[in-house]
């Protein structure tokens, strides 16, 4: 075990090796093979994966191991000291883990799914560096480098969003990622402004070490004597803000609907699985201060509570699997949010680990279907497909759909402990939204189930070398399962042996589901009244947000940006223009005088001596002297 | 025609001054580095005559002054001897030593 702790800079480094290779491959006229990429790409990653199942299992074994932390000295501002870092713990091996193996399955399905693209090189490249900024994000053992690797993942997602860059509406979508994207990062570095502001204005001992989460429970408690209450509270929110747009929380969750035009592997790694979990990463990783003011906890549940809730109506409506996909992410990553309200990270973190393979398989059958059953197209009505000549495909819909809607396998735990926790805090409000919730899960996800493989009977071949990839990652979802008894280090959490012997909850939460899906067989297959035509577009158009952003973007920052605009070119050009004007006038008058002959100095010089003597002759005259 | 024909301190501080200005006057219009050096020469001139006079008509008892003198104007053949080798180099590098034509600080 000393020996992956002793090497753990190798994981940082292989991920940029195969990116190199893939570099060299792009830029220059020498190229190495689509094999060779792909191989150093996958191998890398699994030598990862070496590495974060080791540590997982060193660091999740029941007893409470001691974090392991490296770290460098980066700055040194008076008291403020940034370092850079590994931070080794129960946290971000779960997080490694699920990073690894979901991207060496996504890199091995990309081989075959992305191979007659014409930008492979470029494909693999962005999936290397993405794997390499996202291992040092979960390992990153302060803010100030969370920080940095939070803006790299956010480039590589708009970089892969803007991967079919010729096509105008994908550049379109892109921009707006990247301009959402950037909010987060904003109210983010904001949030770590403050903090510092604080770090050089009140000397204390602890002070140093406000940024790095190992010190933040000690140095945050003490900081809380010279912040307010409220002051502790707004600072909170700034980074839960940062989180909640990199989760795409409710309303700023249009951007992973837009993010939709990338690759669908990308979808299935980034914007499923792994980088919409950075949000909740931090979350986890500030509690600490997120603690210590009393309305966080609240805040953190009922936007959580709310996302989950509206982005699963949205979901219910679509009739686009990748959009469908996409609402279920956001509602999934709220309900993680209400498990961190209630306090319970490690609910939080089984809950990620589950629907991060569970939502990952169904991308990756959904890109499947999208390129060889619906020829590129993405609705449910172009990619009606044969259970019975595609049983594997089905079955691994079917098993991913059945861990989501917390039927069965992992998702039914997560759910479950999910459930017992809120309904040990909170009122019977906030339970029953979460069993419509569970319900309309249920619903949407045995809709499409229903709509693509029992509705037609088109024989689709899908290559064995996908299917290969969708078992596999079928074996990860059902080996997700065993997690929920591995995890017992966080306090407050539930054993799962515990959970199997409360049948009431059990049933009611599993009643809850099978009646969604029964309701998705009703309406899909039997022809039941679904929602009101009105409420179903209005649903299916994510209640118009788009436009609602649209029009706050035209109609009032685009004149303020165009006032801005005019006063920048009439004053403030104006003015920079002047000064511009004025010194080069001067310096003509000066250079003129330097015309590079000594002699001419020479008599400038004599000239100006003879005026001195002249001023000082007058200046005796005028006291008196002579 | 006192001050013409008695001569005295005066008359040798005037022929340093016209010294001095003939140097300074052939120092700043000639074009020919030689000439220049030769301008210098002829303003140390000046100033050590100046030194000499001033020497002689303070302290008549010691020769202080005129010793000084001396080794000044044996400073500025060896200064003249180092421009002169310099002005050389110049005329090996450019092929002239005029001072319109080798000048490179032009702003």
């Amino acid at each position: 075990m000393q020996f992956f702790i002793d090497n753990i800079l190798l994981i940082f480094a292989l991920p940029l090796i195969a990116m190199a290779i893939a570099f060299i491959g792009k830029f220059f006229k020498f190229s190495f093979s689509k094999g060779t990429v792909v191989y150093s790409s996958v191998t890398s990653t699994l030598v990862g994966l070496i590495y974060a199942v080791a540590l997982y299992f060193y660091y999740h074994t029941g007893v409470t191991v001691e974090p392991t932390e490296f770290s460098m000295n980066w700055l040194r501002l008076g008291s403020l000291n940034v370092s850079l870092g590994i931070l080794i713990d129960e946290v971000s091996t779960l997080f490694l883990l699920i990073l690894m193996l979901i991207s060496v399955v996504v890199q091995w399905y990309s081989a075959s799914y992305m191979a007659d693209d014409e930008n492979f090189d470029l494909f693999y490249f962005l999936l290397n560096l993405f794997v390499f900024s996202m291992t040092a994000l979960v390992l990153s053992s302060n803010m100030v480098q969370t920080y940095l690797f939070w803006e790299i993942i956010g480039i590589c997602s708009y970089l892969f969003v803007n991967y079919y860059f010729k096509n105008a509406k994908v550049s379109e979508a892109s921009k707006r990622v990247l301009i959402i994207d950037r909010i987060g990062d904003m109210m983010f570095c904001a949030g770590l402004l403050i903090l510092i502001y604080f770090i050089f204005n009140y000397p204390i001992d602890a002070s140093g070490e406000l940024l790095s989460y190992t010190a933040l429970t000690d140095s945050a408690s003490d900081f809380y004597v010279y912040f307010s209450d409220t002051g502790f509270y707004l600072t909170s929110l700034l980074f839960f803000g940062a989180a909640l747009v990199k989760s795409a929380q409710f309303p700023l969750h249009v951007w992973l609907i837009d993010a939709m035009e990338a690759p669908t592997p990308i979808s299935a790694l980034i914007h499923a699985s792994t980088m919409v979990s950075a949000g909740i990463f931090l979350c986890i990783r500030l509690l600490p201060i997120f603690n210590l003011s009393e309305m966080m906890a609240d805040t953190m549940l009922y936007f959580g509570l709310a996302t989950a809730f509206i982005c699963a109506f949205f979901a219910v409506a679509q009739t686009n699997i990748k959009k469908m996909l996409a609402y279920s992410t956001s509602s999934q990553l709220g309900l993680m949010f209400t498990a961190l309200g209630i306090m319970v990270p490690a609910t939080a973190t089984y809950y990620l680990l589950t629907h991060a393979f569970a939502k990952a398989l169904l991308f990756l059958i959904a890109g499947a279907l999208i390129k060889y059953a619906g020829n590129g197209s993405l609705e449910y009505a172009d990619m009606k497909i044969s259970r019975k000549s595609n049983p594997v495909t089905a079955l691994c819909y079917f098993i991913a759909i059945l861990s989501l809607s917390g039927i069965f396998f992992g998702g039914f735990f997560a759910k479950e402990l999910l459930f017992e926790n809120l309904q040990i805090t909170n009122s019977l409000a906030v339970v029953s939204i979460f069993c419509i919730i569970c319900f309309m899960t249920a619903y949407y996800l045995f809709k499409s189930y229903f709509l693509i493989f029992e509705s037609g009977c088109d024989v689709v071949k899908i290559p064995n070398s996908l299917k290969t990839t969708l078992v596999v990652m079928m074996f990860f979802v059902i080996g997700a399962t065993y997690f929920v008894s591995n995890d017992l280090s966080f306090g407050g959490f539930c054993d799962a042996f515990e959970i199997l012997s409360e049948p009431k909850s059990v049933l009611s939460l599993i009643i809850i589901s099978v009646l969604g899906a029964l309701t998705a067989y009703g309406v899909v297959l039997k022809k039941w009244e679904s929602l009101p035509p009105v409420v179903n577009g209005f649903a299916r158009n994510g209640a118009y947000i788009d436009k609602i952003f649209a029009f706050i973007s035209d109609y009032i920052f685009e004149p303020i940006a165009s006032l801005a605009k005019k006063i920048d070119k009439y004053v403030i050009d104006a003015f920079v223009d002047f000064q511009a004007t004025a010194t080069k006038t001067i310096s003509w008058f000066v250079a003129y005088s330097q015309g590079g002959n000594i002699q001419s100095y020479l008599a400038h010089s004599v000239f100006v001596i003879i005026l001195i003597l002249v001023f000082c002759l007058v200046m005796a005259i005028g006291i008196g002297e002579v | 025609m006192d001050f013409l024909f008695n001569i005295g301190m005066y008359h040798f501080l005037l022929l340093g001054l016209f010294l001095f200005l003939i140097g300074l006057l052939g120092t700043i219009i000639s074009k020919n580095l030689l000439r220049i050096l030769i301008s210098l020469e002829i303003m140390f001139c000046g100033i050590t005559l100046n030194l000499a006079t001033f020497s002689v008509y303070s302290d008549g008892t010691h020769f202080k002054g005129e010793i000084l003198a001396l080794f000044v104007m044996v400073m500025v053949s060896v200064h003249i001897a180092v421009g002169v080798a310099i002005m050389l180099n110049i005329h090996g590098f450019k092929g002239t030593v005029d001072v319109e034509e080798i000048g490179e600080l032009k702003g």
